[in-house]
């Protein structure tokens, strides 16, 4: 009977320990709790897993084909010339064009911050891709030579498009919130971008006008390269 | 006396070991704690009654266990939540439980007060 009881003893006592084990254990889960994802958050990150993952599969072509492209070039320049200077410095100055280095100038740089959604409550709006696109013409029309928005590069083949209704505007495929502040680089004539800008009604289109926008001329504006690969899965050069 | 070091000993192993379940079978954690529970205030309520069977203790003690995680898998693949079933049945036993052991301590109580 002494033998069974203290037996029984330890078997109870090891069932509390289980129970002892899986209170802490589930009292420490809830200490640091997992932040759960909502449907929307997960499609998101869904989504841009899947663009993530075509991007890098791009670049990793990309990149082979510029290692080839390198490895050409090693060879041809073996037989170094005053030509060869000439073209390189043509190459250089076709990536400044599209985009593909730092570029940097005299500009202006333009700050766009939302304000108080509360001051007009029946017609606030945030800004969408429309009056990105038309800031981006503007500037464009006054001359300026290199754009960036956010620090994303404004190049030939940036496409500008609002998404998931409008909380964030998709540059270079990058997001730009409309709830926070947004800033534009523009290298060009400081006056005559700072001219386009400050004429009457250019900044008062659409959502333009509930933003506080502010701009100033600098000297030295760095505006960084695209970050993506360029397309030319289709076109080709037409040669006579 | 043995149970406080059992549960002791567990809280111990509980906050020491790092052992980490996926998030994913939390609900099984849950559900197992719950079945525990219910186990252990039915001994209790048993061990008051004077018919205590550690037979009957653990064979209970494992086999909820055991369904209610069953269950709680069950209801995961047909995605109905089975694991409420559980929750209510030993939730529902534990206060049940729970009744009969505080009449049981008021009568005792009770009957050696008078």
């Amino acid at each position: 009977m002494n033998m069974n009881k203290k037996n029984n003893q330890w078997l109870v006592a090891v069932v509390f320990l289980i129970l002892g084990f899986l209170l802490t254990y589930q009292y420490q889960q809830r200490q640091e709790p997992v932040r759960t994802l909502t449907i929307e958050e997960t499609e998101l990150l869904l989504q841009e897993i899947a663009t993530l993952e075509g991007e890098k599969e791009e670049l990793l072509q990309k990149n082979r084909k510029l290692l080839q492209d390198v490895k050409n070039f090693e060879t041809a320049a073996a037989s170094s010339s005053e030509a060869h200077a000439l073209l390189k410095q043509e190459l250089d100055r076709s990536r400044l064009l599209l985009g593909m280095v730092d570029a940097k100038g005299p500009g202006i740089v333009m700050t766009l911050r939302p304000t108080d959604a509360s001051l007009n409550p029946q017609t606030f709006n945030y800004l969408t891709d429309l009056e990105l696109i038309y800031l981006v013409n503007e500037l464009k029309f006054a001359g300026a030579e290199a754009i960036s928005i956010n620090d994303k590069r404004v190049t030939i083949q940036t496409g500008i498009q609002s998404s998931a209704n409008n909380s964030y505007i998709l540059v270079n495929d990058e997001k730009v919130s409309p709830r926070d502040e947004v800033v534009i680089r523009a290298v060009g004539d400081p006056d005559k971008l700072k001219g386009a800008m400050a004429f009457q009604g250019v900044l008062s289109y659409y959502a333009l006008e509930f933003y506080d926008i502010r701009f100033h001329s600098e000297d030295h504006i760095l505006i960084p390269k695209y970050n993506k690969a360029y397309r030319t899965d289709s076109m080709e050069e037409v040669r006579p | 006396m043995i149970v406080i070091l059992g549960l002791l000993l567990g809280i111990f192993l509980g906050f020491s070991l790092n052992v980490k379940i996926p998030d994913a079978y939390s609900i099984y954690v849950a559900v197992a704690i719950l079945a525990c529970f219910d186990s252990v205030i039915g001994a209790w309520k048993a061990y008051l009654a004077h018919n205590f069977d550690q037979m009957i203790f653990l064979s209970g003690f494992f086999g909820n266990g055991v369904i209610a995680v069953v269950l709680t898998y069950f209801g995961d693949q047909l995605s109905i939540p089975m694991y409420l079933a559980a929750v209510i049945v030993f939730g529902s036993r534990i206060f049940n439980n729970f009744a009969v052991i505080r009449r049981m301590l008021l009568e005792r109580y009770f009957h050696e007060e008078a």
